[in-house]
């Protein structure tokens, strides 16, 4: 810098001063435009929300009396029409029961349904999500195939609301082709697909049963066995005692998970197993399992962890003794008399006398 | 001769102090300004991610994982109750909240007793965490999802490790009990890790100042703009802050701190680092800086990251005295993490956090102070002198204190676009006047309290000091007229 000329060093200062100048009242300008934007937005917004509010008491109002003026799509001022599909997929989120049944036949009215399938061509997502909802409870066949065509929608929201509706329609004839249309993508959070896989309708689970052994991601294949296991689905105990055995830890985790949901009492065959896993979280889950389905044959492998394993494997290991009925509680206690404080089956010996003392 | 070589040798002096300074100025810009860039692009981001994950699904999903809020309490009298009911209010499926008393010396235990009728019980788990000993733990059949811990006093890191020893839900939630925390909190900063389930390790989300706004049963009901300009400055450094600095450390995988108002942890993690280190002032950060070291050098995949969505409220200081015992502290805090892990500065071992996180923090918070206090006091004297020239003066005056004006704006337009809207006009205009009056002297004293925070390091300083509260949604002091 000292070896600047005079007049390029006075330059390059004037340079600075006029940069940091104009972005400070750039910045101020731009400012004020988002200020006025916000103004004007603020003034729409309050009378958003006061035509959303009109139009909810109007269409609540005919759902709860039969006898109220019924709302007319042809007489609806344009504002309202605007807010039509947001409202009524927030009524129809909230009601159930003869009033959403009312709803629906609303929905079936001139001009609603239409509605409804406009908005799926929205520039705004969340209205495109609401249209989806909606359209679900439609039972028009168009609003299958508008359903149908939203699961193209670039907008993995609106592909998912339209897979939800399509799911609790119990129209959708392959959960592969429904995965493939989803076009999920490694950034997508697991918790989108655990949400898809519980909705799974009867139809679905011997394809999703048949998945499970198939080449699908660890993750995916992790929250299809805790999915399965959730829907008390029988085939698929198979597939599962199957993934007990598999190479990652968290997937033998989800098994004995999906095999405590499931209850089905040939899973205590297989608590030898998971009690001996070497990991320990996959110990601490088949502990829970055996917490169900254990009996006299899984007492030694749990009084083992009770007394060697990890405190937290260790608690859920003592806590399955207590569940199992008189003899394994007596076991528990022979192992508590010269345990410590701490000890985690000291613990749940504790914790379990205290509830039975309330409970009685 | 002498006097002529004297005086050459201090207007070149002059010339170079001014242009160091100068430099240095125009760097920390240039750094600020690709902060920005990053976390413009890190929002953008967010906002994807906030359309895929709806929080409402997360309410209903059977496969996230429950949190345990930490919630330690020291002479909390005034604050506590009304905070605890607030969090009892989150929505969330499942969580519990450790409410721990560090040997307050007022009324906070018989408080929290009274109020939530609690009864002791027999409860005993592994000191896992080390911390002082425990006099009693509480419990209600009618509040199963809090128990109360009364300890003898040990500070805030050991309060957090007793409530960690006692936690059974694998995130855990560190909560400031001066802190209100919005409904939706939990929710909104547990989506990552239902996202990365295997690596996450931390999630930091933004705090907001609470003063000025309306606070009813523990909860926002009304957001507002405070009317002291002491209040107003700090709103928008704390959107500066979070909304951009952290944002884009996140985006750059070197996030170094996470606040202890609110900071959700896998608690296996913070476990294996031995949870949080007793007598630091900053453990909050030292406890990040921990678990990075931790996963780096076991070479384990991890992250840490930051949401921006708001999800907490703290109170700020009202007064000068107030913010310079606070600025003060968070600068004995830096030093102190800083000192405990200076191998890890600049050391390509330490990847990311060790060659970009720390050494920014070391350039900019505690190198940095010294140089633009030096520049602001010897520029002008240079330039009365005659030593320098008018337009160095107003290059530096436009660099330090114009091009801050230009980044406050910018921050404030992110912040308003991306996630706050503000409803009020009257809130809009003092955002925009504290934004541009910040940078005449408000952060030139900042930059004092940083130095002076150093000095209090060096010179041995310990403990939090005195702080004031004057709780959520009561009736502020009027200050004293002169």
């Amino acid at each position: 810098m000292l070896a600047l000329s005079p007049d390029s060093e006075q330059e390059l200062l004037r340079l600075m001063f006029l940069t940091c100048t104009t972005l400070a009242v750039a910045s101020v300008v731009l400012w004020t435009a988002v200020f006025i934007l916000r103004v004007r937005r603020l003034t729409v917004d309050a009378r958003m929300v006061a035509a959303k509010e009109n139009l909810m008491d109007g269409l609540l109002a005919e759902i709860i009396d039969p006898a109220a003026p019924a709302v007319s799509y042809a007489q609806l001022p344009r504002l309202k029409r605007f807010v039509l599909v947001q409202v009524l997929q927030e009524i129809v989120s909230q009601i159930k029961g003869a009033e959403k049944d009312r709803l629906i036949g609303v929905l079936q009215r001139e001009g609603f349904f239409e509605a409804a399938v406009r908005a799926l061509w929205d520039r705004r997502p969340a209205e495109r999500q609401s249209a989806c909802a909606l359209l679900g409870f439609c039972p028009q066949a168009s609003s299958s195939i508008a359903l149908r065509a939203a699961l193209g929608d670039p907008d993995l929201g609106v592909r998912l609301m339209a897979a939800r509706s399509l799911l609790a329609r119990d129209e959708i004839p392959s959960l592969r082709g429904l995965l493939e249309s989803l076009r999920l993508s490694r950034e997508d959070p697991p918790l989108v697909l655990t949400d898809l896989l519980a909705r799974l309708p009867a139809s679905l689970r011997p394809e999703a049963v048949q998945l499970l052994g198939e080449a699908l991601p660890n993750e995916w294949k992790r929250i299809l066995a805790i999915a399965l296991g959730r829907s008390q689905a029988p085939e698929a105990f198979v597939s599962l005692a199957v993934l007990v055995r598999h190479p990652a830890d968290r997937i033998r985790a989800a098994a004995w998970i999906a095999l405590r949901e499931l209850g089905d009492p040939q899973a205590s065959g297989l608590l030898p197993l998971g009690l001996t896993d070497p990991s320990a979280s996959v110990r601490q889950a088949a502990c829970q399992c055996a917490a169900i389905l254990g009996g006299p044959q899984n007492f030694s492998h749990l009084t083992a962890i009770v007394q060697r394993d990890e405190w937290e494997v260790s608690h859920a290991a003592a806590r399955a003794l207590w569940a199992l009925g008189p003899e394994a509680r007596q076991i528990l206690r022979a192992h508590c008399a010269p345990a410590g404080e701490l000890d985690a089956g000291v613990q749940v010996l504790r914790a379990g006398e205290l509830e039975d003392d309330h409970e009685s | 001769m002498n006097h002529e070589l004297i005086e050459s040798l201090v207007s070149g002096a002059a010339v170079g102090l001014g242009w160091l300074v100068l430099g240095f100025a125009v760097l920390h810009n240039l750094v600020f300004t690709l902060h920005t860039v990053l976390a413009a692009i890190e929002l953008s981001a967010a906002s994807q991610r906030r359309r895929r994950t709806q929080e409402d699904w997360l309410l209903g999903a059977q496969s996230i994982p429950g949190i345990s809020l930490l919630v330690p309490a020291h002479n909390e009298e005034r604050t506590v109750v009304e905070n605890i009911k607030s969090l009892l209010t989150l929505r969330y499926p499942r969580f519990e909240i450790i409410v721990v008393n560090d040997g307050s010396t007022d009324g906070t235990l018989a408080a929290i007793i009274a109020a939530f009728h609690l009864e002791p019980i027999e409860l005993h788990r592994p000191s896992l965490a080390p911390c002082a000993r425990i006099r009693g733990i509480y419990r209600h059949h009618d509040f199963p999802n809090l128990l109360f811990i009364d300890k003898e006093n040990g500070g805030k890191s050991d309060a957090l490790n007793a409530a960690l020893n006692y936690a059974h839900h694998p995130l855990v939630c560190g909560v400031d009990a001066d802190s209100l925390l919005d409904h939706q909190a939990l929710l909104k900063a547990v989506r990552p890790f239902a996202e990365q389930p295997t690596t996450l390790i931390a999630v930091g989300g933004t705090i907001r100042i609470v003063n000025g706004s309306e606070v009813r049963n523990g909860q926002i009901v009304r957001e507002g703009t405070p009317t002291r300009p002491v209040l107003l400055f700090q709103m928008v450094e704390y959107m500066r802050a979070f909304l951009i600095t952290r944002l884009s450390l996140s985006r750059m995988g070197s996030v170094a701190i996470i606040s202890g108002a609110f900071g959700l942890f896998q608690r296996r993690a913070v476990l294996e680092v031995g949870g949080y280190t007793h007598g630091t002032v900053g453990e909050d950060m030292e406890l990040i800086v921990k678990l990075h070291r931790h996963f780096l050098e076991s070479g384990r995949p991890y992250s840490i990251q930051f949401v921006p969505d708001p999800v907490c409220w703290t109170e700020a200081p009202e007064t000068l005295a107030g913010l310079r015992r606070q600025r003060t502290r968070w600068q004995r805090g830096l030093c102190e993490v800083l000192w405990i892990h200076r191998d890890m500065v600049l050391n390509p071992r330490y990847g990311r956090i060790g060659l970009i996180g720390l050494p920014l923090y070391v350039l900019f918070d505690v190198i940095g102070p010294f140089l633009d206090l030096a520049g602001l006091l010897l520029l002008p004297l240079c330039w009365y002198y005659e030593l320098i020239g008018y337009p160095f003066l107003l290059a530096y005056f436009a660099v330090i204190a114009l091009y801050g004006v230009f980044l406050s704006m910018t921050a404030l337009i992110m912040g308003e676009l991306a996630l706050f809207h503000t409803t009020r006009k009257r809130d809009m205009i003092a955002f925009a006047f504290a934004a541009v009056a910040e940078n005449f002297g408000y952060r030139q004293l900042n930059l004092w309290w940083r130095i002076v925070g150093l000095w209090q390091f060096l010179g041995g300083k310990q403990g939090w000091g005195e702080s004031t509260r004057v709780g959520f949604g009561q009736p502020r002091a009027k200050p004293k007229a002169r």
